[in-house]
């Protein structure tokens, strides 16, 4: 029951922040589809959805903040990679900004209510 | 099956039930959606994970990409009934698809088949070339390039595509099941197409024609018109009738009219022989004769085509 509820839990909040945590991935190097599910799994986001994945970055891809290109294969279907534009770098700026301030703002609040608890 | 061929499969039939999902969206963007889709499922297959339902698949799919998901219902009892319904159908697609190759021979066949009925070579004593009658080594050759067609067909789509490519599957289903049932039926060493239960032996007409009979013994030439249904008579080189003299059996055919591959209308066949085994007289009965200075093995002597024409005889055998 606690599990479903902490999935539950990181569910909810990623619907907020899946946009950079994609964008975040990507910073570093090019990726595609299961490649992002498999680094974000890997980074701690273990509850996250494939399809909510590969449906942002077609978001993003059509917002111009990715690009894409295929990769064929030999040993099976092509792959679709995707790396960041410039216009995804500066989307990852703003909203690494955002973040940043927002998780002040929480982390002082949960802080300021933890030491009232002592 | 190797497990990757068993993850491509699944990932192949998955996708289409995703794109199906998706039905109400128009295609282009249904494309942009998916696109990669099966490779993506491929590593997560390989990854130890499973597939996951693709009605919700395709919703959080929507949903993530900022399209709204249509209230269609299909999230009920019975949408996802049917959707496991065109789920197993696409199954059985993708695991048929894997004998294409062999299909692609098999069909290859067919059309030899019935491009040899068509012709009307007759029957062959190899089931291989079943309608080939004795051609079997121009029916390989015919086999080889039909077989190279049907792989480009089916490989590239090359020249027959969408309803044409249906279509022709379903005329080459149908010429399967002709060639099959009609199976080749074993008589005298010989292979004879038929329909079961109704003939094995082919009824020759004006439009027969009569096979290839010089340098066989006149005994075993006999008894392939015979089971033909062809009339003959058997000449010496004067014209002489010879049907019924007794020895005759071994001599070999030196010429035959109508020749083969002639139009056998009348339905007789006459047979030459030389039982003297002197001068070959080069024409038919009725014809100016040609001398000739030596024996010509009969095994080996052919009848230009232009020196044979229609023989008036005196006597004749009917079957």
């Amino acid at each position: 029951m606690a599990m479903t509820d902490k999935a539950l839990d990181q569910t909810q909040l990623l619907k907020g922040v899946l946009d950079m945590a994609v964008l975040a991935v990507l910073s570093t190097e090019d990726g595609y589809g299961y490649d992002v599910v498999r680094r974000l799994r890997t980074a701690g986001l273990s509850e996250i959805a494939e399809a909510s994945v590969y449906g942002t970055l077609r978001r993003l891809f059509a917002d111009g903040a990715l690009t894409s290109y295929v990769v064929p294969s030999e040993e099976g279907p092509h792959r679709k990679y995707y790396g960041l534009t410039d216009a995804g770098r500066t989307q990852l700026g703003t909203l690494a900004s955002s973040w940043g301030a927002f998780s002040n703002v929480i982390t002082s609040l949960i802080q300021a209510t933890t030491h009232k608890g002592d | 099956m190797t497990g990757h061929e068993d993850n491509m499969r699944n990932a192949a039939v998955f996708a289409e039930s995703v794109r199906r999902e998706m039905r109400n969206l128009p295609a282009e963007q249904v494309a942009d959606l998916t696109d990669g889709i099966e490779a993506d499922m491929v590593a997560s297959l390989a990854d130890g994970g499973s597939l996951p339902d693709a009605v919700v698949y395709a919703h959080d799919l929507m949903r993530a990409a900022g399209i709204e998901v249509p209230e269609d219902g299909r999230t009920g009892t019975r949408g996802r009934v049917v959707a496991l319904g065109l789920s197993a159908w696409s199954w059985l697609r993708h695991s048929v698809r894997g004998l294409a190759p062999a299909w692609w021979v098999f069909r290859a066949w067919v059309l030899l088949q019935v491009i040899g009925w068509l012709v009307g070579f007759g029957g062959s004593s190899y089931w291989f070339a079943g309608q080939w009658g004795g051609r079997e080594l121009v029916a390989v050759l015919v086999f080889l390039v039909l077989v190279s067609f049907s792989v480009r067909i089916g490989r590239d789509k090359w020249l027959v595509k969408g309803r044409t490519e249906k279509l022709v599957t379903v005329l080459l289903a149908v010429s399967s099941i002709f060639v099959l049932v009609s199976r080749p039926s074993h008589e005298n060493g010989w292979f004879v197409y038929g329909t079961p239960g109704i003939s094995t032996v082919p009824t020759w007409d004006c439009s027969g024609t009569p096979p290839e009979l010089i340098g066989t013994p006149v005994s075993a030439a006999v008894e392939i018109l015979v089971r033909e249904g062809f009339a003959y008579e058997v000449v010496d080189m004067t014209g002489f009738n010879m049907t019924n003299s007794a020895g005759i059996g071994d001599f070999r055919v030196l010429k035959q009219d109508p020749h083969f591959m002639e139009v056998a209308c009348g339905a007789r066949v006459t047979l030459m022989i030389d039982p003297s085994g002197g001068g070959v007289q080069a024409s038919l009965p009725g014809q100016a004769a040609v001398q000739t200075t030596t024996t010509v093995p009969p095994a080996t002597t052919t009848v230009p085509r232009s020196a044979t024409t229609a023989v008036k005889a005196t006597t004749t055998t009917a079957p």
